[in-house]
């Protein structure tokens, strides 16, 4: 069966496009699938950072292209996970190294290796999105309950949609229950009202995100976070199993009164 | 020989105003070489019958380079505008001081386009062939209906009218000649009467866009100060001014519920 290729995507940046890339390639990893997460953001690459691997890369995806090295060269196999890859983006270089047709090329080069590529998308609609979208069939556009990042990612799906990429699914980071309950933050159905595409996971605000983060080990390798478990569900979900969605607030929700309140609580939230 | 200033206010000037045919109706060409007196001077010496235009027709001044003051333009409204009652579609300017003033003044500072004249010969041409020939009622824009949400950076332009069964999202278009009716939320812009008509509505499911536009009218809204905010509305151009009713049908049946 050939490869599934998926590109994260989000245009507006800072929400959280690299983080699933790595969580979601380690979870399906560790469902024992050979995965392979593209960094696409040529120029400020960061996906080998956040998985830990930025010491061992040699060569990036774009010498791969300009054929200074072999593809095998360019990947970087995590220890930590049997089936997990890297293929890094130069740092050096700009968005204008790669074309569309370049990167289409790249992944069916990867295609009978691999069992998912995921392709981490730079912020923005320009060259860069154009490049990573190009090259995948299926999109995960990640959002946050903000008014900005909503509208830009309904800008990214209308792109999407355009370019023909099926199906296109919705992740929606860092939400806040307490802040939904509050009204303070826009809520999941608020977002799907508008984005009208399928949701795929809600990954809750979690500090242990930027712990992993600084310490370069994506958390569904330990499993030890809310967000952890919304990325291993999501990964899941990817792979055709029905999870139900979280409930968020058994994670947020500490404290005597909210035993009490949770106790008198008629109707539990499903997120 | 040297005219005394105290004469030359009586001197013939020497450069012409001069004028052209368009499809808007006449542009005046005002030779920044006229002083702001002889100007003035000059158009009101223009017989009156040159500016009893067809009512569609307007007058568009080209003031070239001249660096025109506020008190020019009250002197052109009082001794030219008002006194023969004739249109000024266009005030045009290529001095960016003048172009500047007429904005604020919310003057137009661009000649009509085209397509008002191209939409007004379609419109009189489907009127003249309900009479004459069925088959060119065809050539008449009509509804464009949209059976799904309209995205941010998506535009929808056209001469007609325009029914969006789904929501305008922000950051999106709708551009029509005609009316526009938005079955579900609208928070993107739309433009309904774009290429001139007063005669046109904007429907909306739920209104909550902080800018509509009606024919060349311009109305902001925000949630804490306008009508409708979030409920069903009709908007159109009453006296000249867009007028926001709710729809107090849907409206209470919403809140029913």
């Amino acid at each position: 069966m050939p490869a599934r290729v998926i590109v994260v995507t989000s245009g507006k940046g800072g929400v959280g496009k690299t983080t699933s890339t790595a969580n979601i390639a380690a979870a399906l990893a560790k469902f024992g699938k050979k995965v392979v997460a593209v960094d696409a953001d040529v120029g400020l690459r960061n996906l080998d950072v956040i998985m830990g691997l930025e010491n061992r890369v040699v060569f990036n995806f774009i010498d791969v292209i300009e054929k200074t090295c072999k593809l095998s060269q360019a990947l970087v196999k995590d220890k930590r996970v049997p089936g997990l890859y890297l293929l890094p983006a130069a740092q050096t270089r700009t968005k204008d190294a790669v074309n569309p047709q370049q990167m289409i090329e790249l992944c069916e080069e990867l295609k009978p290796d691999f069992d998912f590529i995921l392709l981490d998308c730079p912020a923005g609609i320009e060259g860069g999105f154009k490049n990573a979208a190009a090259g995948a069939d299926e999109a995960l556009v990640v959002t946050t309950p903000e008014i900005p990042a909503v509208r830009d990612a309904d800008r990214i799906i209308g792109m999407l949609e355009s370019m023909g990429k099926s199906p296109i699914r919705l992740i929606i980071n860092r939400l806040r229950p307490n802040m939904v309950q509050d009204g303070d933050m826009l809520a999941k159905d608020d977002i799907l009202d508008v984005l009208s595409i399928d949701l795929i996971g809600v990954v809750p605000e979690d500090e242990g995100v930027i712990r992993a983060t600084n310490n370069g080990e994506p958390m569904t390798m330990t499993l030890d976070s809310p967000a952890a478990h919304a990325y291993l569900n999501i990964a899941e979900r990817l792979l055709g199993n029905d999870v139900p969605l979280m409930d968020l607030e058994s994670y947020t929700s500490r404290g005597f009164f909210s035993w009490i309140k949770k106790l008198f609580k008629r109707r539990t939230r499903q997120y | 020989m040297k005219i005394p200033a105290i004469l030359s206010r009586f001197k013939k000037p020497d450069a012409k105003i001069t004028f052209e045919r368009t499809y808007y109706g006449i542009k005046f060409f005002l030779p920044e070489s006229l002083s702001d007196d002889d100007l003035l001077r000059t158009l009101a010496g223009i017989h009156a019958g040159v500016y009893k235009l067809p009512e569609n027709e307007g007058l568009a001044l080209d003031f070239q380079n001249r660096a025109c003051s506020g008190k020019l333009i009250l002197k052109l409204l009082a001794g030219l505008v008002w006194r023969n009652g004739v249109k000024i579609v266009a005030w045009l300017s290529s001095n960016p001081d003048t172009k500047k003033l007429f904005a604020l003044s919310g003057l137009n500072i661009v000649e009509p386009a085209q397509e008002i004249n191209n939409l007004k010969h379609a419109a009189e041409k489907t009127l003249d062939s309900v009479d004459n020939n069925n088959e060119v009622i065809n050539e008449y824009p009509g509804w464009k209906i949209i059976y799904n949400s309209v995205r941010g950076g998506q535009r929808i332009e056209t001469e007609g009218d325009v029914l969006l069964w789904g929501h305008l999202n922000a950051g999106a278009e709708v551009i029509a000649g005609g009316s526009v009716i938005v079955a579900g939320k609208l928070h993107g812009l739309v433009h309904a009467g774009a290429f001139g008509r007063n005669d046109v509505f904007i429907w909306a499911g739920i209104f909550e866009t902080p800018q509509v536009r009606i024919a060349n009218k311009l109305c902001y809204a925000d949630k804490q100060s306008t009508t409708g905010w979030l409920k069903t509305v009709l908007i159109t151009l009453e006296n000249g001014s867009p007028l926001i009713r709710e729809d107090k049908f849907i409206n209470s049946r919403m809140e029913e519920k």
